[in-house]
C-alpha cells in the first residue's frame, strides 16, 4: 500500500483510523451484545430493591469500588476464598458495572457466612475494632445520615426504561419505603443483595 | 492547502498560541502537584490508617479517583491538547524551531473563530479538571474507572475534545510540510480514540444534573470501562501521548525518525490494537471466554508494535548520545521510552493466563510504568518544551533525576507486591482452603508501599520544584518584556505604531530557525 498517500491527506488518515478502531470496537461489542448471556435479561434474577439502588448509589459516592472488587474470579485463590466463580448472568443488572480494578481489600461479591450484620455494622463504623492492622477507613457518617427518598423513584424510572422489570407500585412506594432508612442499612442491603438467592440455587455447570 | 505565508496575509498575525500553551502547561504541573500529592497522602493513610480523618469527603475512596482524574485529565490531558496544537503548529512552521518562539509562531495566521475556540479548550479543558474534581469529591462519581465524572461534565468534555480536533485540524490545514509528520498520526489517531472511548462510556440516562445510569450493562459496560482504565495501548491519552513522545524526540534532537517504515508499520498495528485493550484486565471474570481469548491474543500481539515504538525513539537519540547529558529533557524522553517498552512488557505478558493470575490476586493491578513513567513523564517534559528556558538548569536537572528515581522506586514496589502477593494468594494447604489469610496478603504489600511511599515523594518534590522554576522564569520573563518595551518607548517614542516587532513580517521560508531558542538546553 501507498503509505505516502495517507501522510498526505490528514482526512483519509483520520477516516481509516476511525475505521479500523471502530472495527476492532464493534468486533467485541456486537457479539458481546449478542451473548446468550447477554442478549436476555435471566428470568429468575430479580433486580435490586429500592433500598439496595439506594445501597448501590451508596457504594459508588464512597468509591468502595477503588479497593474492593465485586467479581470472584474463577481461579484458585479466588473460589478457595470466596466460594464459586460470578457468573455473567448473575451481572446482567450491573449498571455501572461496580467490578472493580483493584483489590484493596476483600472482594465483596457476597458478603461472608460468618460475619453477621451486627459485626459488618461495627466493622464499618470503627474497621480496626474487628479486624487489627485493617487499612479500611471508618464511614461513622453512614451511621448519622438517614435516605430522604429523593430521586429514588427517578433512578427506577430510568432503569425501568431501560429494560429493568420494576412494577410501577414499586416504583410509586419506593420513596416511603426508604425514606428515613439509616443509609449503612442500604448499603448492606445492596451488598446481601449482591447475589440473589435465587441465582446461586439455579446455577448450571 | 495554504501555505502560511498566503493565510497571514487574510488574518490578523497573533500569538494567542503562545499564551494557550503557556496556560496549559501550568495548569498541567499545578493538577500534576496536587495529583501526586494526594498520592502520596494516600500511600501514607495505607501504611498508617489512622492518620486519616473521619470526614466524608476526605476519605480514601474519594480522593483515590480524584488522583487518578487530576493526573489523567489534569495533567496529562492538558498536556496533550498543548501538545496537540504545537504538533499542528510546527506542520506549518516546517522547520526545527521551538512553537513558543515568538517569530515562529507570529507567522501562523488562524481565523478569529478558530483563536476563540483555541480559548475555549483551555477555560473549557480547565472546568472539566475542576468541575469533574468536586463532583467526585462531592460524592457524585459514575463509578466508573478512570471516568468518574458525571455526565454534565462529560458532555463538556466532548464539546472541549471537538473543539480541540477543530483547532488541531484547521491548523493543520496550513501546514507546509507535504507529508504528514509521525506525529500528527498519533494524534490523530489519538482524537478518534478518545471520542469513541469516551462517548462510548459516557452513554448513560441522566437522572437530574450530577447521576446518570449506563445505557450498556453487566460484562458489556465492564469492558468499555477497561479500554480506559488499562493505560495501554488504547488508555484515554494513550496516543496523545505518544504523539507528544515522538514530537518531542525528533524536534527536540533535531534529528530524523529513526524509521520511518518502522513508525509506519507499528503505527497502524497500535491503531488496530487500539480498542482491544479491555479483554486482559477481565481474566476469567464472568467476561465470556471467547471476548478474554481474542483479547488476550491481541494483547500479546502488542509486544511487536511497542518495542518497535519504543526501539525506533530510542535509536533515534542514539544518533547523538551526548544529547542525554547536554538536555535533561532528552534523558526524560528516553526514560519515558525505555518505561513504554517496560509497560508493554508488562502488559503483553498480563496476556498469559497464569501471570494474568498473579497480577490482579490482591491490591495490586498494572504497575504505574505507564501512568507515571510514560503519561507524567512525557506531559511534563511537553510543558518545559513549551514554555522558555528555565531560570534555573540546576533545578530542571534535579527534577530530571527526581522523576527517573521516583518512577523506578514506583515500578519496582509494584512488580515486588504483584510478585509476593500473587504468589501467596493461590497457594492452597491440602484441605484446599487458602494457606495465607486476606490479611497476611495484604500485609506483604507494606514493605512495597514503604518503596512507592518514597518514589511517589520523589515525584512531589519534582513537581514542586518545577512549579517554582516555571513561576520564577515566567517572571523573569514578564519584567524582562517590560522592561524592553520601556526601553523601546523611549528611544523610538514617535514610532509608536511599529511597536510589534519587525521580525513579524519575515515569511516562514526566509526567517532562519529560531536556533537561539531557549528551550534546548545545548
Amino acid at each position: 500500500m501507498r503509505h505516502v498517500l495517507l501522510e498526505r491527506h490528514a482526512g483519509l488518515m483520520t477516516a481509516l483510523c476511525l475505521l479500523t478502531m471502530s472495527l476492532g470496537a464493534l468486533a467485541q461489542l456486537v457479539p458481546l451484545g449478542a451473548h446468550p448471556s447477554l442478549a436476555s435479561a435471566p428470568e429468575d434474577l430479580k433486580p435490586l430493591s429500592a433500598l439496595a439502588l439506594e445501597g448501590q448509589r451508596i457504594y459508588q459516592r464512597e468509591g468502595c469500588q477503588q479497593c474492593h472488587t465485586r467479581m470472584v474470579r474463577d481461579l484458585p485463590g479466588d473460589t478457595a476464598r470466596h466460594g464459586d466463580a460470578t457468573t455473567a448472568r448473575e451481572r446482567y443488572y450491573d449498571r455501572p458495572s461496580l467490578w472493580g480494578v483493584e483489590r484493596w481489600g476483600t472482594d465483596l461479591s457476597k458478603l461472608p457466612a460468618q460475619h453477621d450484620d451486627a459485626w459488618q455494622r461495627l466493622h464499618l463504623h470503627d474497621p480496626r475494632s474487628q479486624v487489627p492492622g485493617s487499612a479500611m477507613p471508618a464511614y461513622p457518617w453512614l451511621f448519622e445520615r438517614a435516605l430522604s427518598g429523593e430521586g429514588i423513584a427517578a433512578r427506577m424510572r430510568a432503569l425501568q426504561g431501560l429494560g429493568v422489570p420494576y412494577a410501577e407500585d414499586e416504583i410509586l412506594a419506593a420513596p416511603n419505603d426508604v425514606r428515613g432508612t439509616a443509609e449503612i442499612t442500604a448499603l448492606l442491603a445492596y451488598l446481601q443483595q449482591a447475589a440473589p438467592a435465587s441465582d446461586i440455587a439455579s446455577r448450571g455447570p | 492547502m495554504r501555505t502560511a505565508l498566503e493565510a497571514s496575509a487574510c488574518h490578523p498575525r497573533v500569538n494567542h498560541h503562545h499564551h494557550a500553551s503557556h496556560d496549559f502547561s501550568r495548569m498541567a504541573v499545578i493538577w500534576g502537584l496536587l495529583s501526586l500529592c494526594l498520592a502520596v497522602w494516600l500511600n501514607l493513610i495505607w501504611l498508617w490508617p489512622s492518620l486519616g480523618p473521619e470526614v466524608a469527603w476526605l476519605s480514601y475512596g474519594r480522593l483515590a479517583p480524584l488522583q487518578h482524574h487530576l493526573l489523567l485529565y489534569g495533567l496529562g490531558g492538558s498536556a496533550v491538547i498543548a501538545g496537540g496544537y504545537s504538533i499542528a503548529m510546527h506542520s506549518v512552521l516546517q522547520r526545527e524551531s521551538r512553537t513558543d518562539a515568538e517569530t515562529a509562531i507570529a507567522d501562523i495566521a488562524l481565523p478569529p473563530f478558530t483563536l476563540k475556540l483555541m480559548h475555549f479548550t483551555f477555560l473549557g479543558w480547565q472546568a472539566v479538571v475542576a468541575l469533574g474534581a468536586l463532583a467526585i469529591v462531592a460524592g457524585y462519581s459514575s463509578g466508573q474507572y478512570m471516568a468518574e465524572a458525571p455526565w454534565l461534565v462529560d458532555l463538556l468534555m466532548t464539546l472541549v475534545w471537538l473543539a480541540v480536533a477543530w483547532v488541531f485540524f484547521t491548523v493543520l490545514e496550513q501546514r507546509t510540510l507535504r507529508r504528514l509528520p509521525v506525529a500528527c498520526w498519533y494524534f490523530i489517531a489519538g482524537l478518534m480514540l478518545v471520542l469513541i472511548q469516551h462517548v462510548l462510556i459516557s452513554l448513560s440516562v441522566p437522572i437530574g444534573l450530577l447521576e446518570s445510569i449506563p445505557l450498556f450493562t453487566g460484562s458489556l459496560e465492564a469492558l468499555i470501562q477497561r479500554w480506559q482504565a488499562g493505560p495501554l495501548p488504547g488508555g484515554m491519552f494513550a496516543f496523545g501521548v505518544i504523539a507528544l513522545l515522538h514530537h518531542m524526540v525528533t524536534s527536540r534532537s533535531r534529528l530524523p525518525l529513526y524509521s520511518h517504515r518502522l513508525a509506519a508499520t507499528s503505527f497502524w498495528m497500535l491503531v488496530l490494537l487500539a480498542t482491544w485493550g479491555g479483554a486482559p484486565l477481565l481474566f476469567a471474570s464472568a467476561l465470556p471466554a471467547w471476548s478474554q481469548t481474542l483479547g488476550m491474543a491481541m494483547g500479546l500481539l502488542l509486544l511487536a508494535p511497542g518495542l518497535a515504538l519504543s526501539l525506533n525513539g530510542l535509536m533515534t537519540l542514539k544518533e547523538d548520545w551526548h544529547s542525554l547529558r547536554r538536555d535533561p529533557l532528552i534523558c526524560l524522553l528516553a526514560a519515558a521510552l525505555v518505561s513504554y517498552a517496560l509497560a508493554v512488557l508488562e502488559y503483553s505478558l498480563l496476556s498469559l493466563p497464569t501471570l494474568n493470575a498473579l497480577t490482579f490476586s490482591a491490591a495490586n493491578s498494572l504497575s504505574p510504568a505507564a501512568s507515571l513513567g510514560v503519561v507524567a513523564t512525557v506531559a511534563i517534559v511537553m510543558a518545559y518544551h513549551l514554555l522558555p528556558p528555565m531560570r534555573s538548569l540546576a533545578l530542571l536537572k534535579t527534577h530530571a533525576l527526581l522523576v527517573i528515581i521516583g518512577t523506578l522506586l514506583c515500578v519496582a514496589a509494584s512488580w515486588a507486591t504483584t510478585l509476593l502477593q500473587g504468589s501467596m494468594w493461590h497457594v492452597l494447604a491440602n484441605d484446599g482452603r487458602p494457606l495465607y489469610t486476606l490479611s497476611e496478603v495484604l500485609e506483604a504489600a507494606r514493605m512495597p508501599m514503604m518503596i512507592s511511599l518514597g518514589g511517589l515523594a520523589c515525584w512531589a518534590l519534582g513537581l514542586l520544584l518545577m512549579l517554582l522554576n516555571v513561576t520564577r522564569t515566567l517572571a523573569d520573563q514578564k519584567s524582562e518584556r517590560q522592561a524592553a518595551h520601556e526601553r523601546q518607548r523611549l528611544s523610538s517614542g514617535s514610532h509608536k505604531a511599529s511597536s510589534e516587532p519587525a521580525m513579524h513580517s519575515a515569511s516562514p521560508s526566509t526567517t532562519p530557525p529560531a536556533t537561539s531558542s531557549g528551550g534546548h538546553y545545548a
